[in-house]
């Protein structure tokens, strides 16, 4: 442990948010993912390091947590007076900035492209514009070009991405080599042959069976569709060398245990723990780092005993809180207002030992290597700066720092 | 809340919002009426129907329960579908599907995969076997992405027969009396902007008709204003010194029911701005997956049009 006094979980992200340069937030939708990555980013600013969160999920909440009006593709640096107005001082930096795909991918044609000419040929491409379009809605292949960007720009220590939603997230996994193969030279130069260009039906041509396939392609999407297809690769192909690079490098980067490092983010319900855990075994699989868990909305009281009378409020807490009242309402107002909070009381207990039980069952389902880090049910929506900082104080804790 | 009597009814929303016991709760509620209906979920990787009717997710339908039925739209056995469709050669259909670079080039064409299962539900809204039709859509996010690829085809290509269905799809699934589009949403600041956005979306696009909202879990422990002062005072006086630690504990439990219900309160009041009377809150139910939907069923019962 690096750090005394603090939970192994706590530990074990004090040492991510120092060492590592990318951390990749996955888990299905509505457990708190972009939450998560925007407090771990301002916990490592804090700490001293340059820090970039980037989310793709289409919708802004990463905005909102941040206080920043809007994300856009640019990178927006977090005002320090949001760190000042909550007495801190943060040794490093934080930006932000929300994927926008089509920007992303024009300012990717531009970089790869050896001179305008070209740079203007595929831009000007309608079938480009059209796929770009459809692109910026699945977003996985331009997360991952950005995410080289950012990496290799020496702008940012650390990269902290946020990905959408749980099947869209493993696409992001396999965006980069899903590139790769969509640009693989032969499948390029096939749409290149001769038999491609001019859609003749002549029995030669017929009896080789690409130019069946082609035509089957044709039957199947429309001539006109295949045609401006094979203009986009004409118009693309001189980019390819650019494009696969790219790709096979931030591949090797996602499984790179020395720089990268997976959280995913789950909640206590069952159905959120399966996915946890389906995701930890597509990571594995991947030989990707995928260890370290981040469960949010664990019930509180979990360890609350039971009094004389065998209730959660004792008969004498009971009566305190009666005695406490007395003043505001009469007995019976009081006595039911008391009657209700002990029904709430009991539900919060016994959601919070059920919480325990299914956190336990991540763990001995992950193995001593796994890693689990709780944030409680915290009693505000958070939204806000103040509330990030609440959520850091439970995933770092706090550490002597004199 | 008028769900209407649609053919089609499309359930989306943000991640975890509960679309697909929604989906359950309106099939269970129609089949309850006597209408023969089929739950189709869309390309799910994990699909969700086997957790509430169990059995196995098949792409063919299956019966799920009486007048219920159900299945998968995966994409490799749409595109199975659509190729034999439009290519009547049998030995044919197998070759260009088992070609490589036949599966590259669709696995990678951003938009076929989508444009291919919505033909496959499309397919689907004309069997006479079904009254209703219950599409589970992926989130938000994703469903918007699903419905703009035969919108963008539409205006990308001026002939071919992917270009005729896509045109197709959007004159049938757009058409108020054939399909509706509901949303499902929990309470709480983002999720419900979520849905604001994402409504925001959809009407621009014109596709599919946006039939109103479904809040899942709204809490129902209105605290009165003594209720309030007796909880203030509460914790306030377990904040002291000798208090009991379980008397702070129970206060504290308390407050976050009360600031749930506030938020949900709050959040069910914007829906309801943007929405109107298509808005129609569901309580918090207990119990396993299928009896969540169960009770959905019921209160969904009353909601339909004649």
């Amino acid at each position: 442990m690096r750090y005394p006094g603090i939970t192994r979980g706590q530990n074990e992200l004090r040492c991510v948010v120092e060492d590592q340069s990318l951390v990749v937030c996955v888990g299905s939708g509505g457990v708190g993912k972009t939450t998560t990555a925007a407090a771990i980013g301002i916990q490592a600013a804090i700490d001293g390091r340059r820090v970039i969160v980037v989310t793709i999920d289409p919708a802004r909440r990463l905005a909102n947590s941040l206080g920043l009006e809007a994300l856009g593709n640019d990178e927006r640096q977090i005002p320090l007076e949001k760190f000042t107005q909550a007495g801190l001082e943060p040794k490093g930096t934080l930006h932000a900035m929300m994927l926008d795909t089509q920007a992303t991918f024009d300012e990717l044609i531009q970089r790869v492209s050896p001179d305008d000419a070209t740079r203007d040929r595929v831009l000007g491409n309608r079938v480009y514009r059209h796929i770009s379009d459809t692109l910026s809605a699945s977003h996985d292949y331009m997360a991952s070009e950005k995410l080289y960007d950012l990496h290799h720009s020496g702008r940012y220590d650390l990269v902290v991405l946020d990905t959408p939603p749980m099947k869209n997230a493993i696409d992001f996994l396999e965006a980069s080599g899903r590139l790769s193969r969509f640009l693989d030279d032969k499948i390029v130069s096939w749409f290149l042959k001769p038999h491609t260009g001019g859609r003749r039906r002549g029995l030669g041509l017929l009896q080789a069976p690409g130019a069946i396939v082609y035509r089957l392609l044709g039957n199947i999407f429309g001539n006109e569709f295949l045609d401006e297809i094979a203009d986009f690769f004409l118009a693309f192909s001189d980019l390819i060398g650019g494009f696969r690079e790219r790709a096979d490098v931030v591949s090797r980067l996602l499984r790179d245990h020395k720089t990268t490092r997976f959280v995913i983010v789950c909640t206590p319900k069952s159905t959120s723990m399966e996915e946890a855990r389906y995701f930890h075994s597509q990571l594995m699989e991947r030989r990707m780092p995928g260890d370290l868990f981040i469960v949010n909305r664990v019930g509180r009281f979990g360890a609350t005993t039971r009094g004389d009378d065998g209730r959660f409020l004792a008969q004498e807490t009971r009566a305190w809180m009666r005695e406490e009242l007395s003043q505001l309402a009469s007995p019976k107002k009081v006595r039911s207002f008391v009657d209700r909070l002990e029904s709430h009381f009991d539900r919060s207990v016994a959601m919070a030992q059920d919480d325990a039980r299914s956190i336990e069952g991540l763990k001995s389902f992950g193995g001593s290597d796994c890693i689990v880090c709780e944030v409680p049910r915290l009693p505000d929506d958070i939204y806000d700066f103040k509330g990030l900082l609440t959520i850091d104080e439970h995933l770092f804790g706090s550490v002597d720092s004199t | 809340m008028n769900l209407g009597n649609k053919r089609v009814y499309f359930v989306t929303g943000k991640g975890g919002t509960g679309k697909t016991a929604v989906c359950v709760g309106l099939a269970r509620s129609l089949a309850r009426r006597g209408k023969r209906v089929l739950v189709l979920e869309v390309d799910a990787p994990r699909p969700n129907l086997p957790s509430y009717f169990g059995g196995k997710s098949t792409y063919d339908p299956r019966v799920l329960a009486p007048r219920i039925e159900g299945a998968n739209i995966d994409f490799f056995s749409a595109l199975d579908s659509y190729v034999r469709s439009v290519v009547p050669m049998k030995r044919v259909v197998g070759m260009v599907l088992r070609n490589r670079v036949v599966q590259i080039f669709l696995t990678a064409t951003p938009g076929a995969r989508e444009l291919v299962v919505l033909s496959r539900i499309w397919e689907h809204s004309f069997d006479p076997r079904w009254d209703h039709i219950i599409v589970d859509l992926p989130a938000s996010g994703h469903a918007v992405a699903l419905f703009r690829c035969p919108l963008l085809a539409n205006r990308a290509f001026d002939r071919g027969p992917l270009r005729r269905r896509a045109h197709e799809i959007v004159s049938r699934f757009g058409d108020p009396e054939v399909a509706s589009l509901l949303f499902a949403a929990l309470p709480g600041e983002m999720p419900i902007n979520e849905t604001l956005e994402t409504r925001e979306v959809i009407e621009s696009m014109g596709l599919p008709p946006v039939g109103g909202v479904l809040l899942n879990c709204y809490p129902n422990e209105a605290f009165t204003e003594l209720d309030e002062r007796l909880l203030d005072q509460l914790i306030e006086s377990a904040a002291a010194e000798g208090a009991p630690d379980v008397a702070q504990q129970a206060s504290e439990s308390a407050y976050i029911v009360r600031r749930e219900q506030h938020l949900a309160t709050e959040g069910l009041s914007r829906l309801r701005e943007a929405f109107g009377e298509q808005t129609l809150a569901l309580p918090i139910l207990p119990g396993s997956h299928d009896q969540v939907a169960e009770g959905l069923s019921l209160v969904f019962g009353g909601t339909f049009g004649p």
